[in-house]
Parts: structure tokens; sequence; C-alpha cells
């Protein structure tokens, strides 16, 4: 019987039950590892799909690359033995247009990220790991709601102008009770308008904040 | 304080016949009355204006009308007073004065067989609505639509072709909507006949509370087991669909 490879199994139980696996030593991803993963996310994105409003492709480069990052960011929490010298081949930069389907495939693993930054920051805040990490979140800030990291966004209503993500994206912010996003004015004016008469039952706390005072 | 107001206020003070008490029934809803009773008479006291002119107290049979003035009793509109008014005299509140008591068991009352029916109508009080009932494929573009968070605190099952959704803040949408009196649900504006057959209605049919009786407005109901409910969420909403 064929064993599953760790790729396979970590990515397994921390889609399904939230844990996360780190081994003794540093496994790399093979492309029969990456193909073997590839049916589990395409399942699981599917299972997600059925919370968007619309159906949207699943993107296999995104999603791969997503869990690839969160296998090895995690496995470098605990190995630092000789990894600086592999950061820029285990990290590639994701480039060209971020499509909505790239960004919601990615996170499906890059939603875990945030907590292993977290993680890291605590051991070590000059981990040159660090800086990688948090450009990949402020690219995918979707995936970083719920996290201290900026987002770096500059013009909101263009960032949200899809309506499929500006919902999505609501969603996860009420979700997680992210208080700084949702203090940015464009965003709390559009969350207020879907909270309506009854902001109080679902987020008493969240502060109204006034566009004129900007 | 009557003496000194401008526009002077009669004291009146009525008398009835002992053997009249019992017709004292019909002013006993009065709260401001005050009987007392003397021997073989029946004293009266706190009458208003109108209620001293009021088809009630006129057709008493045997029943005297005074103005009671300096301790003097006067027939209306009389300037000599008739009697002199006893100070020793209890009074009491109408309502305690004259005691209900139940009528005899009647032993052979053969109508027990009689059916009372659970009806509806209108109903003029305002209720929050708590359930709503709507055609899933008139929904089906709206709630694609509808944040997360907003179906989150909300329950559903399937009724026929229908969704129905329970729990407050409730969706805005068109549908017919509910409200909850007891476990029973309501279409809005129409309660039941009789206050009071709710809670029977529940002790009969739904004694353990498992399940929610959703009436129609013709009076049938449809009971509907709490277990049946489900989280909203689009993709609840989307699987169920595609079953159907």
């Amino acid at each position: 019987m064929k064993t599953a490879s760790s790729f396979f199994k970590t990515l397994y139980d921390l889609r399904k039950n939230g844990n996360l696996t780190v081994f003794s030593k540093l496994n790399i991803v093979s492309p029969a590892d990456a193909a073997e993963v590839l049916p589990l996310l395409q399942s699981e994105f599917e299972l997600e799909s059925m919370e968007f409003p619309a159906a949207l492709d699943f993107d296999t480069t995104s999603a791969l690359w997503a869990a690839k990052t969160i296998f090895y960011s995690a496995q470098l929490l605990l190995i630092r033995e000789n990894t600086i010298k592999d950061l820029a081949t285990l990290f590639p930069a994701i480039n060209g247009n971020l499509t909505l389907s790239a960004k919601l495939s990615a996170d499906l693993s890059l939603r875990f990220l945030p907590e292993i930054f977290t993680q890291l920051n605590i051991s070590d805040s000059k981990d040159p790991l660090l800086p990688v990490l948090e450009h990949y979140l402020k690219q995918f800030h979707y995936s970083s709601i719920g996290s201290d990291i900026e987002p770096g966004v500059a013009d909101w209503q263009a960032e949200l102008a899809d309506p499929i993500y500006r919902k999505l994206y609501l969603d996860r912010i009420v979700e997680k009770k992210d208080y700084k996003r949702a203090e940015i004015p464009y965003i709390n004016q559009l969350l207020h308008a879907a909270f309506g008469l009854h902001k109080n039952q679902f987020w008493q706390s969240l502060k109204t904040i006034n566009q004129e005072q900007k | 304080m009557a003496n000194d107001a401008a526009i002077r206020l009669n004291d009146y003070r009525a008398e009835l016949p002992y053997e009249a008490i019992d017709l004292l029934g019909s002013i006993r809803g009065w709260s401001n009355i005050q009987v007392a009773i003397e021997e073989d008479k029946v004293w009266i006291k706190g009458f208003t204006e109108e209620q001293v002119n009021a088809p009630e107290i006129k057709q008493l049979p045997g029943l005297v009308v005074y103005v009671f003035r300096d301790g003097l009793l006067f027939l209306r509109n009389a300037l000599v007073p008739s009697q002199r008014m006893r100070t020793a005299l209890l009074w009491s509140p109408v309502e305690k004065a004259l005691q209900l008591s139940w009528p005899d068991f009647n032993h052979n009352y053969f109508g027990i067989h009689e059916k009372v029916t659970a009806r509806l109508i209108r109903k003029e009080e305002e209720q929050p609505a708590f359930a709503l009932c709507a055609k899933m494929k008139t929904i089906k573009n709206t709630i694609v639509n509808t944040p997360a968070f907003k179906l989150a605190p909300l329950k559903w099952t399937v009724v026929g072709e229908n969704a129905l959704v329970i729990g407050t803040p409730l969706l805005a949408f068109p549908g017919q909507s509910y409200w909850q009196k007891d476990g029973h649900l309501l279409p809005s504006g129409w309660d039941f006949e009789f206050n009071n057959v709710s809670i029977l209605l529940q002790q009969k049919y739904n004694p353990d509370q498992s399940r929610w009786l959703l009436w129609e407005r013709n009076g049938s109901y449809i009971a509907l087991p709490k277990a049946m409910f489900r989280e909203l969420s689009l993709s609840s909403f989307r699987l169920t669909e595609n079953i159907y």
C-alpha cells in the first residue's frame, strides 16, 4: 500500500482538523507529492465555493504555491539548520495578476499563515523568513484578516471593486472580528450598511467611523 | 374637596332594599363604588355624575338616590333633608362586598363531547417577526448576496417548496412572516381567537416542546420537529436546493 507523503498528511490534517504536523527533517515537496495534494485542495475549494456568491474556478498554481508555503514555513518553525540559503528556492515569489480565483485558492492554506507568522515572530523577531511571509500576507491580505499585518492597500474602493470579493472580505472581517480593518472608513461604511438597524446584535463594540472626519 | 370646586359636584348616596343586593352585580365592575350594609338596606356611595345617571343605576328597583351634604341626605333637587346619614357604617369596595361564587357543578351535563375548533383571527397588536416562509426559488437570488454573518444566527428547514427561516434578526425577504407565541408560529397579524387555547394546544400536540407548530390562517397547522432545523448558510441552501 502506498503511504501518503508528509506533504499530503500535513495538508490533510491542516484542512480537516486544523492541526499542523512538524517533521524532524525538512522534506522537499516532489512533483509527485504535489500531484497527490492537488485533488485534496480542489475538493476543499469546491466545498468552500458553496459559500461563494458565484461559481469561481480553482487556480491550481496559486493553491499549490500556497500549500507549499504553509508546509515549508511550518517546517522552518523548528528546523533551522542550513535553511537560510534555501529561502529563495523554498519561498518563490508569486507574480502576475492575482485574480480572485488565485486569491481564494491560495487562501485555502494561507489562512493558517498568520498563526505561523506570529509564532515565528515570538521565537525570533529578526528571522529572515519573516519579511518574506509578511510580503505574502500583504499580497494576499484576504488571508491575513484577523492578524496584525497591515494590508497595505491605499484605495479600498478599487481593491474591493469585485462584489464577490467584497462580500467575502466583509464576511471574513466580521467572522474574525478584525477591528483594525473594520475601522477603515470605507469598510466601516460598508459594514454599517450591511448591519443596518441590527448593528448591535451583530457587532456591538464596533466603532462607527465617520467618513467626513477622516 | 368637591365643596370648593367651581362647579359643585354632588356627593351621591343611594339606598337599596337588601333583597335587591344581587342586582348590584351589573355595577360590580365600577371600582370607585363603595357599599355598606345596614340591617335591611344597602348603602352605596362614590358615584360620579355620569354613573348616577347611568341606566345600570336607574334600573335598580327600589333605589333612592340622595345627595349628601353636611351629614344630611337630601333627595335630588330637594331643599329640605329627608334623613340623617348613619355614621357607623362599614364601607367596602363593591367587588369585595359582592363575593363571586361558582355555580354548582352540573352532574347532568352531557355536552362533554363538544369540540372547540382553533381558529385564527386578525389582531391589531404589533409583534416582532420571528420566522419567514418564502419560496426557495424567490429567495435564491437574494440569499446569494446576503452577507454570511446575517445568515449565521438563523436556522432553517424546508416546508414543501418553501424555505422556513427562524431566528432574529430576520432576513428582509419577500414572503410570509410569522411571530412566535408559546412555541406556535402564527402568521403575522393573526392570533388565536381565544387567548388561552395557545398553551392548551401546546400541551396536547407538543407536550415535550420538541416541535414548532406552524399555523396557517385557516386554522390548520404543521408540526415541525426542532431537530429538523439546520444552520442557514449559502452552502446549506445550495446543497438542499440541488436535491429538490
